[in-house]
Formats: structure tokens, sequence, C-alpha cells
């Protein structure tokens, strides 16, 4: 029981973080909170595993990322392009008009760069445990970080001054 | 606070989660249905090691079936692929080159660890990748089934990830397994050579040089956006891209030396592309503003790509493109209804899934829920009677 108090508690404490946290990279509350509840649910399925993680939140992250990276490819492989196969739903979440705009940019974006920018400056991971989570090289992280920030520099200040030659990585 | 913060903290402030009780019940659910599939599982392995121990399988090994006419070369079993496969891996793809020839995509992935592995099949003899940490894209060349893992990374030259890129081939000899590397792009392919969309997470088309063991980016003037390539039985090969705010079917007949194309339309992005085994009829899709693809309009030429029809809009039930047949008819499925364009029904299918194929072989991986898809149906007689594969 202590391994479900446990899970409990996180879920408690960072579930609607981690929604926040998805939402910037699919652009859809429904499907972030799809994403972090199977994270939750492998969570409870395999305690003994669960357990032994050191950083639990870090753990349910990347394994809802990975749900979503996976149905992300298979909406991809059916629909044939990438942008613009996952549906908006903007309109629901209540968002004002530059909120909009900022979540339609993130999802002009190719899915690995709005990953990258969602743990970089929204999470705050470090390049390198980034590129250790995503299995990529530190180099590949950095390449889309650049490109992403060089496509949403209108819609974030941030970013606009990075284009004048600031580099945050 | 920069707006990407101020937009995740909007967002979860809006969240209602949902009692923990019910994530719980799901994850508890699973746990017993996990230690009774293990039970099994041990059960199904000690029979097979029985088995092989009793049996004469010659040289091979493990789960493999023995070489038939024509293969010479024995096959080693990969046991970490075979444990991927046997587990509760997720079906991701499936291609037939022939209805006894195919290859299958699995996702292993457990947790916070991606692994990948494919199944391939060539008329009753089967084998497997390496598991890889990129995923796998099934493809076919000639009657041959071919599964090619990619780079991870961005795929440019320094790419370090291409140490681990592979294509492996089932030819009527045997495996071919051989390891890929990055070659410069070029706008042209060569007549061994074949298209490939998802070699990596970039989704471009890349040329696979199955002989030299390359890959490379195929780079098409002033168009972006691609649908995966398709090539019909004529040889000329398809696409759909976007050229500025418009899109276009675009078609090649000497390998990317000159490029055809039709509009789709000027503001709306297309679509995969489906082409039937002749090449005659061609049938494409728009997304729909904004992607939505509530309500879209089917492109369609019947004489292999000279004249074009648009239709009006109508609401959209399929997410890959409908299965164009010989005869100029294209399919859908809709709801457990094969049913053409014109709405006469021509048979019947699973509820859902994303209905492939051509006049011989009409297949659908099954939907079992979101994330648990382990078969494909089959029909070879359009839609009249289907069979079930695991395939692997």
């Amino acid at each position: 029981m202590a391994d479900e108090d446990t899970v409990r508690e996180l879920y408690e404490g960072c579930y609607r973080r981690l929604v926040g946290q998805l939402f910037a990279v699919c652009g859809n509350r429904g499907e972030a909170e799809d994403a972090v509840q199977e994270a939750f649910v492998k969570a409870v399925e395999k305690p003994r595993r669960f357990a032994q993680v050191d950083n639990p939140e870090a753990w349910l992250r990347t394994v809802a990322l990975n749900v979503l990276r996976s149905r992300y490819r298979r909406a991809t492989r059916f629909h044939g392009l990438l942008s613009r196969a996952v549906a908006a739903e903007t309109t629901t979440t209540a968002l004002s008009a530059d909120r909009v705009a900022l979540v339609e940019g993130l999802r002009q974006l190719p899915y690995e760069q709005r990953e990258a920018i969602a743990l970089h400056h929204i999470v705050d991971l470090p390049v390198r445990e980034i590129a250790s989570q995503l299995g990529v090289p530190e180099g590949t992280v950095k390449a889309r970080l650049t490109r992403g920030r060089a496509r949403l520099a209108p819609l974030v200040h941030e970013f606009a001054d990075d284009a004048e030659g600031v580099n945050h990585v | 606070m920069s707006e990407l913060k101020e937009l995740s903290w909007e967002v979860q402030e809006s969240v209602q989660p949902l009692p923990f009780e019910e994530l719980e019940r799901r994850g508890l659910r699973r746990r017993r249905r996990r230690r009774t599939l293990t039970g099994v599982g041990v059960v199904a392995a000690v029979t097979i090691a029985v088995a092989a121990a009793l049996l004469p399988l010659g040289n091979v090994t493990g789960t493999e079936k023995p070489p038939v006419a024509g293969i010479t070369k024995p096959i080693a079993v990969d046991q970490a692929a075979e444990n991927l496969v046997a587990g509760q891996a997720r079906l991701q793809g499936v291609i037939f080159a022939s209805p006894t020839s195919w290859v299958a995509t699995w996702d292993g992935s457990t947790g916070e660890k991606q692994s990948y592995a494919a199944v391939l099949s060539r008329n009753g003899v089967r084998t497997t990748t390496p598991v890889r940490d990129m995923w796998f894209s099934a493809l076919k060349i000639g009657d041959d089934p071919v599964a090619v893992s990619g780079p991870k990374g961005d795929g440019d030259q320094k790419d370090p990830t291409w140490a681990n890129a592979l294509m492996v081939r089932l030819t009527a000899e045997g495996k071919v397994e051989k390891k890929l590397r990055w070659a410069a792009p070029t706008t042209t392919f060569a007549e061994n050579e074949t298209l490939i969309f998802e070699a990596t997470h970039e989704h471009i088309p890349w040329i696979l040089n199955p002989d030299e063991g390359t890959l490379r980016r195929l780079e098409i003037k002033g168009t972006g956006n691609f649908s995966p390539t398709v090539q019909d039985g004529t040889g000329r090969w398809w696409l759909t891209g976007d050229q500025g705010k418009a899109s276009y079917v675009l078609w090649t007949d000497d390998r990317g030396r000159n490029w055809n194309k039709a509009l789709v339309d000027p503001s709306d992005s297309a679509g995969a592309i489906g082409v039937s085994a002749n090449g005659s009829t061609v049938v494409t899709f728009t997304l729909g503003v904004g992607g939505n693809g509530n309500s879209v309009r089917l492109k369609l030429s019947t004489d292999h790509g000279k004249t074009w029809t648009t239709s009006a809009p109508r609401e959209r039930t399929w997410s890959r493109p409908p299965v164009p047949l010989n005869d100029g008819t294209v399919l859908l499925l809709e709801k457990g209804k094969l049913v053409r364009l014109t709405g006469e029904q021509v048979g019947t299918g699973p509820q859902d899934g994303e209905l492939r194929g051509d006049d011989a072989l009409l297949y659908t991986i099954v939907a079992r829920g979101n994330d648990v898809s382990t078969a494909v149906a089959l029909s070879t007689d359009l839609g009249k009677t289907w069979k079930t594969l695991e395939p692997r």
C-alpha cells in the first residue's frame, strides 16, 4: 500500500504541472492529460520498478512524453503530414489570443523541436539532461533548440533577444 | 516569467484531475493481467524449449523456422528481439510485399526506455531485426520485406547516432543486415534505390540505397511538408507536398529528374496519397482548415494523373487515404463497412482501423484501445471475408 500512497501523493502534487508541460508539446489538453494519466497507470502497474526511480516526477514526465511521441508518430503516419496532423484544441482551453497564437506557433514546429523547447524553457532542464532523456546527442538538442527558438522569436520575447545574440544553451 | 511558462501555468490551473482511484484501478487491472500473461509465457517458453530439443531443426535454433527450398543460410535468433515482440509490444505498422511476404514493426517501449524491433516474413521464413532505441520503418523492395531504423538524431553528416542505423532485408537467399551511413542529399535517385519516408524524426523523403547501405535526403525544389511516398506498378513515384500555401500531388517517372504536379488546394495541405497497384487510380484529400479535417475534399484521378476531379466538401471518416482500386473505384472503411465513394457497400471490415492494400489484398491493423494493437485483419476478396494475423 505504501507504494500506491506514494503514487497518490505524486498525483496530487504534480499531475497538473505535468499536464501543463506536456500541453506545450502537443497543444491539446486532452492528449496531454491522457499521456500523463498513462504514466501514472504505469507507475501503479509496476510499483517495484517505480520505487527504484531516483526522480519520480522526471520518470513520469519521460514516460508521458514517450506516450505522446508514440501517438504522434502514429498520427503522422496515418495523416502523412507533420505539423497539421494533430487537431488544435486551443479554443476549449479558454486561452487569451496571445496564448492561442503561441500554441499555434508551437504546433508549426516539428515535434522534436517542441519537445526540446518545452523541456528546456518550461521544465528548465539543461541540454545534457534533455539529451540523456531523449537518447540523442547534445548537439542535436542544441540544434533543435536553436531552430525552434528562431521560429518562435516573434511570439516569445526572450527568444527575440536570443535572435539578437544571447545564447541560452 | 516567460510566455511559455505562463502558458504552461495557465493550462495547469485549468486542469481538473480524475479521481486517483480510477487510474489506480486501471493500473492494478493491468498488473493482474501481466502476471497472468507472464505465467502463460513461461509455459510457452518451456514448451518451445522442449520441442526444440526433441525436433530435428538442423542448424536453426529457437523459434526460427527451418529454411525452405532456395534459402540456404540458417538465420540466427535474436533473443532480445524475440522477447520484445512476444511481450507487451504494440504493433506499429505492417506492410505486405505479397500475401506471403510482410514486415511488421513493433514498439516495445516500457516506461522511460524506448525499444523497437521488426519481424520480417517471406514465404514462411521468418526473422527479426535487432532491438533499437529508434523506431523501424517498414517497406518493400520487390517481394522482399525490409525494415529500416535510421539515425535518432538529426540525421546530418556528423550525427553520431548513424552508428546504430541499419537495414534488414529478407530476400529469396536469406537475411541481409546492413549498417546504414549518411550520403549527401540529391535531387535524383537511381533505379536500384527506393524512397522511404520515416527513416528519421524529420518526416521527409529519404533515398535508400540497399546495395551500398546509404541514406540520403531527397530534395524537391520549393517543396516541403511532404506526405509518405508511394510507388505504383509502373515504377512511378507519388507524394503530396506544399509549395507556398498551396498543396500539390507530385509524381516522377524518371527518378526525380522531372516532377509533374496537380494542384490539390490553394490554401490547405494535402494528406497522404493512395495509388492503385496499376497506377491508374490516385486519391488524396485535403486536411481541412487547421488540420482538423472534419470537412475535407478528395482529389481523384482515374487515368494515371492525366486528369483530376475534386469532390465537394464531405465529412472525413477515415485517417489514411481511401484505398484506390485498379478499376477506378475507391474503397473506404467506415464503422465496420467497406464502401465505395458513392456510398455503395461492397463488404464488411473491422470497426476501426486504417485500411491499406490493393485489389489483391486489403489489410488494416486492428485497433484495440489506444496502445495495444497486436493484430492485422486481412481480406483477399475485397472485404467479403477477413482473417486475423498476429505478425510476430
